[in-house]
């Protein structure tokens, strides 16, 4: 009979897939992938990499290693790469929809098997079976205790024995009845719906041993037997037991499961560190008594680490080698991180390694930081290591100053790290002059530093065969100095780049095209960019979420083909050209139809802020043709003939629509497209200028301690000085103007005192409230430290003051009026 | 009290005097069945520590709330009491519209289930805490609103500072979601603070809590 050894396996080292997070995770695009390639993660692992980041991740890093060091990755390696790739990135509900299409589970696999021998003393188990446990102590933390391929082992044992004897055979009954009693250990023993109001918990249940046979039972039966006697313990989290069990086993030359048992020996000490709050290091407990866990996390280590050696001396474990040497690596990840960093390198470089995706799993581990006290400080790789690949990861990974929080101030490394980095990246360069240290050297310099111009002569002599030939030749322009020679050497490029490489890539040389534009015509054919991804989380950036909207004017936004404007589009059209130039880039047929909506807009808002009316006029045929809701709003506008009829339908229209704001977007486009609400009160503008992006406001009350990040944009180079002065005129004069809500009601009540018989004003103090009421609000300040607001609760400009005045002068001056009846209450 | 997710936290020297801890203990996929996925990262904390069990729900394409999907979600989310010194429970689910009178029955059910003296609390979406809230026919002590991940970089900008005034339902307004991340909106002396930090809280992160002049963060003073 023909059965397969039933062996509780390790499994890969299992890392927590983030789980969402809190809040309402809007999505928003990103044009450049920080952490990893992204797309089609098969062309990477077979050497298309695109433009290296800084802050991709350790396997991503590992592939690109690989090729520019001419080690490609054998294509079984590859496929392991991708599935590692996915493994990390994968949503639970992604795992969960595969597996509906993937074949039975083990566990599903020995439910049905089991099914075939019926109840037995009235048990069956079924699908709710549990195979999760906490670990012990004062414990919030569950692990999978029965791993799926000990039930496919299971289901397959049982399935040969009801061959040779039969289902109903009394030893094949007795067999599953001890097998049920084994899985009746891997959960914690409570039940689902454990109790109702008023009753206490059920104790947990003890561990559920399979009875001990008489003699006369069959030999087989009583080797199998023992050997489920000691699992059903080492489910249990009785180690000791189990061990005693595995090594009584172990010695009975004659089991089927003593070369197994001896395994399963190391298995269960391994186990017992992980699990057992005696044993762990990040249990809970008095200082005293962690103390005594980490003392007792690295003897049982320590001890799992010898027997794993012995086992690998030993010929009769020869089967079992494979599983011997996974288990060692877990042991050698923990005891000794540096010596197993260098092994892991040295495999991570042949194309022979088997298990490739492993290897790449635990030097992420290694690596990883996380405020785990198990897990070692990373390793720093040996200066004179063979591999190298340690080294070069760890400095690339230390220039990345890519924010990790979503208001950008969090960098995971400092200017020290990015200086220490640097210069140590420089000394393995001008040591060796291999192009993998070209490549970070590249990655790490700018334009005025001395080593400079040698870098750029290195990267000009890669041939465009290597596989770091996108990443050195866009450094290469990047470094160039901005002029019509460098343009020539971009332009000859892009096309290739156009047709070879991701949207990740493909937005950075579009960035370099834009900066060095000649022209407002060349530059606007550079600015619409199509997302690498939409994500929800800022320091993922990889996951896609689907959403159809429309822009302002009604066009389908489709994610992966609308272009959006990236920061420095959005920063210079909002920043740093003068409005004549705004209108000049609405008209022209060189922006895609739904960005050009967005310039139009904000020309027309702005023109109508700085009172220059010809302008509004020019954009009036482009907002009316998007939305006819416009036309009679600008008409009025438009046909004013004295600066008052101008000031009060210039605020009139302004006022009508939701959606109108100052300013383009970087990225998303409005969620709620035309003049619909949006209902976190992200209507009309609270700034009418937002700062520049690439850099952050401080959040005094919070991250004081945390610098903001300094990476201001290029401005087009095409821009003269006279315009970047207009420009900077106009900028000053909208940053005077406050909030929408602010500025309508501030606006609208002098409009009253001047002109109170003016049968518009009612119109305009309604309106005012309307924007009040759905818009930004000013409050007082608000000091953390004291609790308390500050400033003075009179202050005119306050939302809640302007509120009582638009009331009050409705309710004195217009009793009849639609918007007094409207408004019934003052907020 | 600070939201500790599925990261391995080390939170002993957070001052237990002052702050609780809300933990997620587990995830729920609801689809034609239930999933459990339950914590996998250690967590360690301070003696004392006023804890909060919470359970993150989230629906599979095949969603479909019958009564055997809603029975099996409450006594998941109610078997989180069982922990080891948890005293109250919290629910985050993103409900949608459609989604609203499932996520409602499920805490009806759960209401039953739970402990007298186990207080029931949800996060909430900005949005729900308006005026004439669905949230007022729920049996929940607090409803806490998210004032964070309302948007991309660009909402930042724009929303600044954070309108305290859109949680008007009373329910929400005891208290306050906030992320370390992003700015605050104005808090007030009265309120529960929740505090959220992508990534695992820091040494530092945690000394700079307990130098925080909040009060409320404490979760006792939840009843």
């Amino acid at each position: 009979m023909n059965r397969r050894l039933w062996l509780p396996a390790l499994g890969a080292i299992l890392f927590a897939i983030p789980a969402s997070s809190c809040g309402p995770d809007f999505p928003f695009a990103v044009f450049v992938l920080p952490h990893g390639p992204g797309g089609n993660y098969l062309a990477y692992a077979q050497g298309n990499l695109g433009i290296l980041q800084p802050g991709y991740r350790t396997r991503s890093l590992v592939i690109a290693f690989n090729y520019i060091t001419h080690h490609p990755l054998a294509p079984v390696q590859q496929q392991q790469a991708v599935a590692v790739d996915h493994q990390f990135l994968d949503s639970w509900q992604a795992n969960e929809a595969a597996k509906q299409s993937a074949p039975p589970s083990g566990f599903h696999t020995w439910i049905s098997t089991r099914a075939t021998v019926g109840p037995i003393d009235g048990y069956m188990p079924n699908a709710d079976l549990e195979v999760n446990r906490s670990t012990t102590g004062d414990s919030y933390e569950d692990f999978t205790n029965c791993l799926d391929n000990a039930f496919a082992t299971a289901a397959h044992n049982l399935s040969a024995l009801s061959r040779s004897y039969g289902p109903h055979d009394l030893s094949v009954i007795e067999w599953t009845r001890g097998q049920d009693a084994v899985f009746s250990n891997c959960g914690d023993g409570k039940p689902r719906q454990f109790f109702g109001p008023g009753q206490p918990p059920p104790p947990p249940l003890p561990p559920h041993l399979p009875a001990l046979l008489p003699a006369s039972t069959p030999l087989w039966l009583q080797q199998d037997r023992a050997y489920q006697i000691a699992a059903a313990r080492f489910y249990a989290l009785d180690f000791n037991a189990a061990i005693t069990g595995f090594r009584a086993i172990a010695v009975d030359q004659a089991s089927p499961w003593s070369v197994v048992s001896r395994y399963l020996i190391a298995r269960s000490l391994i186990r017992q560190s992980t699990v057992a709050d005696t044993h762990r290091s990040d249990a809970n407990g008095t200082p005293a008594e962690r103390a005594a866990a980490k003392s007792g996390f690295l003897s049982t280590l320590t001890q799992a680490q010898k027997e794993l050696l012995a086992m690998r001396a030993n010929p009769r474990m020869d089967s079992m080698q494979n599983d011997i040497d996974n288990l060692l690596d877990y042991v050698d990840l923990r005891l000794q991180p540096d010596a197993q960093a260098v092994v892991l390198a040295q495999r991570l470089q042949n194309p022979e390694t088997r298990n490739f995706g492993q290897s790449l799993i635990d030097l992420t581990w290694l690596r990883t930081n996380q405020s785990d006290p198990e897990k070692p400080a990373p390793p720093h790789g040996p200066e004179d290591d063979a591999a190298g690949m340690i080294a070069w990861i760890d400095d690339i990974n230390n220039l990345d100053q890519t924010p990790t929080s979503f208001d950008g101030h969090h960098l995971p490394h400092t200017d020290a790290d990015v200086a220490q980095a640097t210069a140590d990246i420089l000394r393995h360069w001008q040591t060796t002059h291999s192009t993998v240290w070209l490549v970070a050297a590249l990655m790490s310099a700018h334009p005025a530093d001395a080593a400079t111009p040698d870098l750029i002569r290195a990267a000009a002599a890669v041939p465009p065969s290597d596989p770091a030939y996108v990443t050195v030749t866009y450094h290469r322009l990047r470094l160039l100095p901005r002029d019509s020679a460098t343009r020539d050497q971009l332009l000859a490029v892009l096309p290739t780049i156009k047709q070879h490489e991701n949207t990740s890539t493909l937005n950075q040389f579009i960035a370099l095209d834009s900066a060095s534009a000649p022209s407002l015509d060349a530059w606007l054919a550079t600015t619409g960019r199509i997302p690498a991804s939409e994500s929800s989380f800022m320091d993922q950036g990889e996951d896609v979420i689907p959403a159809s909207t429309t822009d302002v004017c009604g066009t389908k936004i489709t994610p992966g083909t609308t272009k959006l404007f990236d920061a420095d589009a959005a920063n210079a059209f909002n920043r740093d050209m003068p409005l004549r130039l705004l209108a000049a880039s609405a008209e022209s047929s060189a922006l895609p139809e739904n960005l050009r909506y967005q310039v139009a807009q904000a020309a027309l808002v702005r023109a109508i802020l700085l009172d220059q009316p010809s302008v509004a006029r020019s954009m009036t045929p482009l907002l009316v043709h998007c939305r006819p809701a416009w036309a009679p709003l600008l008409a009025a506008y438009n046909d004013s003939t004295t600066a008052n009829d101008r000031k009060l339908n210039g605020l009139l229209a302004l006022m009508r629509f939701a959606s109108t704001e100052p300013s383009v977007r970087y990225g998303e486009e409005r969620r709620n497209a035309f003049a619909t609400y949006d209902e976190y009160r992200q209507n009309w503008w609270c700034t009418t200028v937002p700062q520049p992006y690439g850099t952050v406001d401080d959040i005094p009350q919070y991250n004081s301690y945390r610098k903001p990040p300094q990476t201001p944009l290029a401005k087009p180079l095409f821009l003269t000085t006279v315009d970047t002065s207009e420009a900077a005129t106009e900028v000053a004069a909208l940053e005077r103007i406050p909030s929408a809500s602010q500025y309508f009601a501030t606006q609208a009540l002098s409009w009253w005192k001047l002109h109170p018989t003016d049968p518009h004003t009612p119109d305009l103090l309604g309106e005012a409230n309307r924007v009040l009421r759905n818009s930004c609000r000013t409050e007082l300040p608000y000091d953390s430290k004291t609790n308390k607001e500050t400033g003075d609760p009179k202050d005119p400009n306050l939302t809640t003051n302007l509120a009582h005045a638009l009331f009050d002068a409705l309710h004195k001056d217009y009793p009849q009026s639609t918007w007094t009846k409207q408004y019934k209450s003052w907020e | 009290m600070l939201w500790a997710w599925e990261s391995p936290e080390d939170l002993t020297t957070l001052d237990p005097t002052k702050t609780g801890v809300a933990f997620l203990s587990r995830e729920l996929l609801i689809g034609r069945t239930v999933q459990v996925r339950p914590r996998r990262q250690p967590l360690r904390l301070a003696t004392n520590t006023w804890l909060m069990a919470v359970v993150r729900i989230e629906t599979a394409p095949d969603f479909l709330p019958t009564t055997d999907t809603i029975a099996e979600t409450a006594s998941d989310i109610a078997a989180l009491a069982q922990q080891p010194g948890v005293r109250a429970i919290q629910v985050d689910f993103d409900a949608t519209t459609s989604q609203r009178n499932f996520y409602a029955a499920v805490l009806k059910r759960l209401r039953t289930q739970l402990p007298s003296g186990i207080p029931l609390s949800i996060t909430a979406l900005v949005g729900w805490c308006g005026d004439d809230s669905w949230l007022r026919r729920l049996p929940i002590d607090e409803a806490v609103p998210m004032f964070f991940r309302m948007g991309g970089p660009a909402a930042i900008r724009a929303i600044r500072p954070k309108d305290a005034s859109l949680a008007r339902e009373p329910l929400c307004s005891g208290s306050v979601g906030i992320a370390t991340d992003e700015t605050w909106p104005a808090i007030h002396n009265h309120q529960r603070v929740y505090v959220f930090l992508p990534g695992s809280w820091t040494q530092q992160d945690l000394a700079h809590v307990n130098a925080l002049g909040y009060h409320g963060l404490r979760g006792d003073s939840l009843r």
